[in-house]
């Protein structure tokens, strides 16, 4: 009988309306958690009889739940270095285990990016869920991963980063030399390297006057046990004409070798803006490299890559986050603690860099706020109410015919 | 949501004016504080997730001139080059004297000369005879005294060089130490506005002692040089490590010798003004009283009957010997005190000449105005000994009142960029009462905002009911 379908498609919307209200209040008193998507609940038709015309049987309603995944919250900025934040398209990598010692890992997806040091220095966020990340090469490349799975990824740790220096590869010299200087007179700088354990060596570059108009001899002196090549070199000027004061000729290149223990580092000495003018020996000798130093702090760029500061001004590369995609973020698999599982319907899962391919760039000193618009939580609210009570009122009305029937025998 | 967003753009701007009126009370209270550069709050619009977000503080701004900055103290460092020297020199010139004055060498000179005039005319009396003892005795007081005025100035020179050395040394450490904080603080992102202010205080005083020029590496790290390009700092020092060493009569920077050829090497700075008069004023003023002292000696002892033997004035007793220091050692022969008619004889005679005899005075005098030749710098090659004497001091004094004058030229164009450089950098309250003002409605503006966007949260709860 149609009545009692009607009473029972009251119900089904009643049904339908509570877990939309379930959905809000969930959606409400998540409307402040970090990297929280909001659930979505909408309804789909029931059908149970087709083909007849004559008479109308309902079906009621069935409600789907969803999770807006891809719909971004707003990102808010922060006073950690650690507080992470995905801006575009995809996940951080978490497991609940740091280590493999405490049990198989289990990774899983998630945006909420509070991260901050456990007692051992693992990057944990607030559900508990640790950092995880490529360990790069002491030159800081990234070293062969696989990218469509989890297999080489480990937790990310920023204890235990003792101390660092980097060795100078780079250095270069330029400036004027006095035009007027006698023949015979010498000028020299030295300036300090670093070598590969943070030794400061100091090299010394001479410029000698020579009997020829315009010509200077440059000579390098390096430190024990380093070679130099070339070891002297001539350089000339012009003195008339468009390039009057300019090298002659292309100025060359310096090069010392430490000894070999068990390779040796190069340090490359450039020459540039080397001018012959009347004045003084107006020097610049500037060079990369860092002596040895604390790390002082950790700084997360846009491609993901986390980085040791250290106390001497130095960077170095240490872990490259990865940010992972899937085809339909939306299909994800929702678990406890603001993460994602891969489901049946997210599709193949990709690990990369940030800011590359579709993968959105990192954010650091930044947090990803819900996504949920309390307004509009609000107005859904007052809708479904309403849609609860107008469901309540065909439940009630069927019931009253049902009531007229059973009366219309007395 | 874009309410949430408001309260968070609205806290924003309340944050950020808090830190503008936490830097222009900073700035107000080190208006009159020697080196403070005003500071700025460097504010951009934060953009995250496309959508903007309110204000970013981007750090304190600290904006100097670094061409002005170097001019300046290029400029402060001649002025100290000139000051110093002229200093040291004052000292010197009050001993010595205007080529007028009583107390002068050439007084003293010209005094004696007249007494053998004198003594031309009474060449027996007893009283002219002692009178050329004593103004002999008197010049030779008046060579002690400038020699030893010329060599305290050279003492005072190069203390007060060793001291100039030890400030160099002490600011150079002091600013690797800054330069070691700055490269960490910049490294980690922090506010490191003071402590360049502290170090270009530092380096202020450095270039006033000795001319530098400086280049900041990419770390902030600074490098200082010499003028002519001797790294006195480069990165950091080691504990207790000196760039600036003086030993002996040599200034070393880096390893190298600077003071031989000061012009070229030091250039400017009190340690120029210092190295002028101890390395070459000094000494030159030495040798021009040494020559005037040989001349003396060895024109007197030329009038005697033996010109190898000591005559009128000795070197020490004997007769000439060297040039060098003999301003400090001429004396008056002993032989004149008891027998003082060997003024009218000759100091070699043994027997008294004829009363009336005029022929030694004759050679005496002689000496007084044959022309001989002279080999110190900045002196006549060719003079009698009055006018030796008498340029020797009126050029002495010249080299102070040189100093002076350059001194007083260097100083209106130093003081003219240090004006220019205070102006550009410096605190001027009326700005910072103002920016005081837009920084008061700016928080009042943003105050609003919250207190609007919690009425319109308050309308949206509302609704429901």
């Amino acid at each position: 009988m149609s009545l009692f379908s009607a009473m029972r498609s009251g119900v089904s919307g009643m049904s339908a309306q509570s877990s939309r209200m379930a959905a809000i209040s969930d959606n409400i008193s998540n409307s402040a958690t970090v990297g929280y998507k909001r659930a979505a609940v909408d309804f789909s038709t029931l059908v149970t009889s087709s083909g007849s015309d004559t008479t109308y049987s309902a079906g009621g309603v069935r409600s789907n739940v969803h999770y807006q995944v891809l719909k971004d919250g707003t990102i808010q900025g922060t006073q950690s270095a650690t507080d992470l934040a995905i801006d575009g398209r995809g996940f951080f990598v978490v497991t609940n285990r740091a280590t493999a010692a405490q049990g198989t890992p289990s990774y899983a997806l998630t945006r909420a990016g509070s991260f901050l040091p456990d007692d051992q220095g693992f990057l944990r966020n607030s559900a508990y869920q640790y950092l995880q990340g490529w360990k790069l090469g002491p030159d800081g490349t990234l070293p062969a991963v696989n990218k469509s799975s989890f297999d080489n990824l480990t937790t990310i740790s920023i204890a235990g980063l003792a101390y660092g220096g980097s060795k100078t590869t780079q250095m270069s010299f330029s400036g004027n030399l006095p035009a007027q200087a006698a023949n015979g007179a010498s000028f020299d700088t030295t300036s300090t390297f670093y070598d590969g354990i943070g030794n400061p060596m100091d090299v010394k570059l001479t410029w000698t006057k020579t009997a020829n108009p315009n010509e200077w001899t440059l000579s390098a002196t390096a430190p024990g046990g380093y070679t130099v090549a070339p070891a002297s070199s001539t350089v000339t000027f012009d003195a008339t004409g468009p390039n009057a004061g300019l090298p002659s000729g292309a100025l060359p290149t310096i090069t010392l070798t430490s000894p070999a223990n068990p390779t040796s580092d190069t340090v490359t000495i450039g020459l540039s803006n080397v001018t012959q003018l009347n004045g003084d020996y107006v020097p610049q000798f500037v060079g990369d490299g860092a002596k040895a130093g604390r790390v002082s702090t950790v700084d997360i760029d846009k491609a993901g890559t986390l980085w040791a500061i250290y106390d001497n001004g130095a960077r170095q590369p240490l872990y490259q986050i990865p940010i992972a995609d899937v085809v339909n973020p939306d299909g994800l698999t929702v678990q406890d603690g603001n993460t994602y599982t891969l489901g049946a319907d997210s599709g193949a899962l990709t690990l990369g860099a940030g800011n590359s391919g579709t993968a959105g760039s990192v954010a650091g000193y930044s947090l990803e706020q819900s996504n949920v618009d309390i307004a509009e939580e609000l107005v859904s609210l007052i809708e479904t109410q309403r849609a609860y009570s107008s469901n309540a009122t065909i439940v009630r009305t069927a019931d009253e015919m049902v009531d007229e029937t059973t009366r219309l025998k007395r | 949501m874009s309410l949430q967003l408001a309260l968070s753009a609205a806290l924003s701007g309340l944050r950020a004016t808090q830190q503008q009126a936490a830097l222009v009370s900073h700035n107000i209270s080190n208006a009159t504080t020697t080196g403070y550069v005003r500071k700025d709050l460097d504010l951009t619009a934060s953009v995250s997730g496309g959508r903007g977000a309110g204000v970013r503080v981007d750090g304190i701004g600290r904006r100097v001139d670094e061409l002005l900055i170097r001019d300046a103290r290029f400029e402060q460092s001649r002025y100290t080059a000139q000051a110093a020297r002229a200093s040291v020199l004052a000292d010197y010139a009050t001993a010595l004297g205007q080529p007028q004055d009583e107390r002068s060498v050439s007084t003293a000179l010209a005094k004696l000369q007249q007494a053998f005039s004198q003594l031309r005319d009474q060449s027996d009396n007893d009283s002219a005879q002692a009178a050329v003892v004593d103004k002999a005795d008197a010049l030779v007081r008046r060579l002690h005294d400038t020699a030893a005025a010329a060599n305290a100035a050279q003492t005072d020179a190069r203390n007060r060089l060793q001291a100039s050395v030890d400030q160099v040394n002490g600011a150079l450490s002091r600013i690797s130490d800054l330069n070691t904080a700055i490269a960490r603080q910049s490294a980690q992102g922090a506010d490191t506005s003071d402590l360049r202010d502290q170090r270009d205080l530092l380096l202020d005083q450095v270039s006033e002692e000795i001319g530098i020029r400086t280049y900041t590496r990419e770390s902030g790290e600074v490098v200082v040089m010499t003028r002519n390009g001797q790294t006195l700092l480069d990165r950091e020092l080691a504990p207790g490590e000196k760039p600036l060493q003086l030993t002996g009569t040599d200034l070393t920077a880096g390893g190298k010798v600077i003071s031989a050829n000061p012009d070229q090497d030091i250039q400017s700075g009190r340690i120029m003004g210092y190295a002028q008069v101890a390395f070459q004023d000094m000494p030159r003023a030495l040798r021009q009283l040494d020559e005037l002292a040989a001349g003396i000696v060895q024109q007197f002892q030329a009038a005697e009957a033996d010109p190898t033997q000591p005559g009128l004035f000795t070197d020490a007793g004997a007769a000439y010997g060297t040039t060098a220091g003999l301003a400090g050692r001429i004396a008056v022969n002993d032989a004149v005190r008891s027998n003082t008619w060997k003024v009218q004889s000759g100091v070699q005679a043994t027997t008294p000449l004829a009363p009336g005899d005029q022929t030694q005075i004759d050679r005496f005098l002689g000496a007084f105005k044959a022309t001989r030749s002279f080999s110190a710098t900045d002196m006549p090659a060719n003079a009698t000994l009055g006018d030796y004497a008498t340029s020797m001091v009126s050029t002495q004094q010249g080299y102070r009142t040189n100093a002076e004058s350059e001194m007083k030229t260097r100083k209106i164009s130093a003081d003219a960029l240090q004006n220019a450089r205070i102006n550009r950098d410096g605190v001027n309250v009326d700005d910072e009462m103002q920016k005081l003002l837009l920084i008061e409605q700016s928080y009042g503006a943003s105050a609003q905002v919250i207190q609007v966007a919690g009425r319109m949260l308050d309308t949206l709860l509302q609704i429901g009911n």
